[in-house]
């Protein structure tokens, strides 16, 4: 079979039966079997692909990824979140657009405590929305924050995303977490700008509101006794790894068992909060590690069948140059992005994106980031992006229509960003080169 | 009877999985303290927990088939007028309980012939292979199970 219409049959069979709705899963496990029984050898193909199901999984630096779901979900289900978000709350003070910033500001410290975007946009929505509207927010002004800050909690680290991307890519692990802190803080600063920007120039968006003017040591105490010990989680997590003490793995497990010490600090420990926190731990692993698990054949079965030379072999035959073909595959991810969720999208171009990097000696930890920050804006773009209707979920009497509307300016800001970062490679790889 | 055996059965294996996600948090963070505070860590941790993330995600898939926590792409199918979408589902379920039968029989070989042969796993902890063989064909049964399921169900 010539690769050409091996990769045709193989992708096009993969999306025919994502389309009729089938869990990924069972489409990339389809496809796989099809392709274990063409390419590599029927009876005996097969066995290997069962077998290929715990060794893709099986893996100690996969371990974070339970642990960051859990520690946002822990964060989450206790209260702590909540509590963090009402002291920056107080903290900002007479600015436009007050609490789009609160969530703009709150949404970025959630993120360096929390693997899980949907907690984050879910934690963001069903504190800080009810108020906007209450206070006659425009919609663009009150979910479009909270759509693209909900994100940045695949960004900066703990995330488990960065761990799946850079074990998939075998690029370190450590260096792409580290990696995210930067591009999410410019992601925040973007979107901080452009709120008091827009609400400075029509005050009508962010209705101002009349706070009594409180002294600021009131104002300052619940942002020391709810945030500050918080961010401490942080230092824990992030410091092991940078200093070369832990690896992530470790920390992970430190910064899991850390967010429970917290809530049963600030009394809020409960056994449903601790079992609630579990189970969609489990659940949102379980949904990961499955898909990971056909990762492995996926990629063999498209060597075997010769397309991923055949690709690699006919891009090089158009002699472009490698800002041409990055910009190309961003763009290819961009467009993937629309229709598709992020776990899908690794594995369908990882096969082929990682062998042309290497091909074009790009830097693999900043190369990872800027997939990392196409599959971040990609849970923002219609019409699947999943941030769009886990605000659906919070805002019932919202259109899709309105949440589409409101999440435009922020894509067009994080697209500002990614091209930051194309152009200026340090952005992204300064601080993990403070590793070695 | 069966049916509520069946599901106390599934809620089980859900819980399962959960507990053995904060078991390797539990462990690997005992290992990191005793290493730094005690000088000798737990030998075995870093194994135990690779296990325990394949243990947990096929206690757990069956589970998270029936709670619909497998993500799927909807998009098509929203589109779909009403008996096309009753045409994608019964054959996107069929196609799933036919992919995980086919898996699950690859599997019980597989495991069977592990546990004929006596396969042994050498590392930090020895024991037979097929102990951790065996989850596998289990829990793509029930996840077979859990398609016709669906399948039965779809008006």
């Amino acid at each position: 079979m010539s690769w050409p219409l091996a990769l045709v049959l193989l992708l096009g069979s993969l999306v025919a039966m994502m389309a009729i709705g089938m869990p990924v899963v069972f489409a990339f496990f389809g496809v796989n079997l099809l392709g274990a029984l063409v390419f590599l050898g029927g009876d005996a193909g097969v066995e290997q692909l069962v077998r290929n199901v715990s060794s893709s999984i099986s893996n100690f630096s996969l371990v974070p990824i339970p642990l960051f779901v859990f520690m946002g979900e822990m964060m989450f289900h206790s209260g702590m979140a909540h509590k963090a978000i009402d002291a920056v709350d107080r903290l900002i003070y007479r600015l436009p657009g007050r609490l789009s910033i609160v969530a703009v500001v709150g949404g970025t410290i959630f993120a360096a405590l929390s693997g899980s975007t949907m907690a984050n946009t879910a934690m963001l929505g069903s504190t800080l929305l009810p108020e906007m509207r209450r206070r006659g927010y425009h919609p663009t002004i009150a979910m479009g924050p909270i759509l693209g800050t909900g994100g940045i909690a695949m960004l900066i680290p703990p995330s488990g995303l960065a761990v799946l991307l850079a074990s998939l890519a075998k690029i370190p692990i450590a260096d792409l977490l580290i990696a995210g802190i930067v591009p999410g803080l410019i992601f925040a600063v973007l979107f901080f700008g452009y709120i008091v920007a827009r609400c400075a120039l029509d005050p009508s968006l962010a209705p101002s509101e009349a706070l009594a003017a409180a002294p600021l040591g009131e104002r300052l105490r619940p942002f020391l006794v709810y945030v500050l010990p918080l961010l401490s989680i942080f230092v824990v997590v992030v410091g092991g790894i940078l200093a070369g003490i832990a690896t992530p793995s470790e920390s992970a497990a430190l910064g899991a068992v850390a967010a429970v010490l917290a809530a049963a600090g600030y009394r809020r420990l409960t056994w449903q909060g601790f079992v609630k926190a579990m189970l969609e731990t489990a659940k949102i692993s379980v949904m990961i590690f499955f898909i990971a698990s056909a990762s492995l054949t996926f990629s063999q079965i498209l060597a075997f069948s010769g397309a991923t030379q055949g690709l690699l072999e006919s891009l090089r035959s158009l002699h472009l140059g490698p800002t041409q073909l990055v910009a190309g595959m961003l763009v290819i991810l961009l467009f993937m992005g629309c229709f598709l969720d992020q776990l899908s999208m690794m594995l369908i171009t990882l096969p082929f994106f990682m062998p042309l990097a290497q091909l074009l000696g790009l830097d693999p930890v900043w190369f990872g980031m800027l997939m990392l920050l196409v599959l971040e804006i990609s849970f923002t773009t219609p019409p699947f992006g999943m941030l769009l209707f886990v605000m659906k979920g919070v805002a019932t009497d919202v259109t899709m229509r309105d949440i589409y509307r409101a999440a435009g300016p922020f894509i067009a800001l994080e697209l500002v960003g990614l091209v930051l970062m194309f152009l200026f490679p340090p952005l992204v790889t300064w601080l993990p080169g403070l590793l070695h | 009877m069966v049916s509520r055996a069946y599901h106390a059965l599934l809620s089980a294996f859900g819980w399962l999985a959960g507990l053995i996600a904060v078991a390797i948090g539990a462990g690997v963070s005992l290992d990191v303290l005793l290493r730094t505070f005690g000088g000798q860590g737990i030998p075995w941790m870093l194994e135990a927990s690779e296990y325990g993330l394949y243990l947990m995600t096929f206690f757990g898939a069956p589970w998270a088939l029936r709670e619909r926590a497998h993500v799927s792409i909807d998009i098509a199918v929203e589109a779909m007028p009403p008996p096309a979408r009753r045409v994608a589902a019964i054959v996107g379920d069929a196609l799933g309980l036919v992919i995980a039968a086919v898996l699950a029989f690859y599997a019980l070989r597989i495991a069977h012939d592990s546990w004929a042969r006596g396969s042994m796993i050498y590392k930090e902890l020895v024991f037979p292979d097929w102990w951790l063989a065996a989850l596998l064909p289990l829990s793509l049964a029930l996840v077979a199970i859990e398609f016709g399921r669906r399948l039965v169900r779809i008006r």
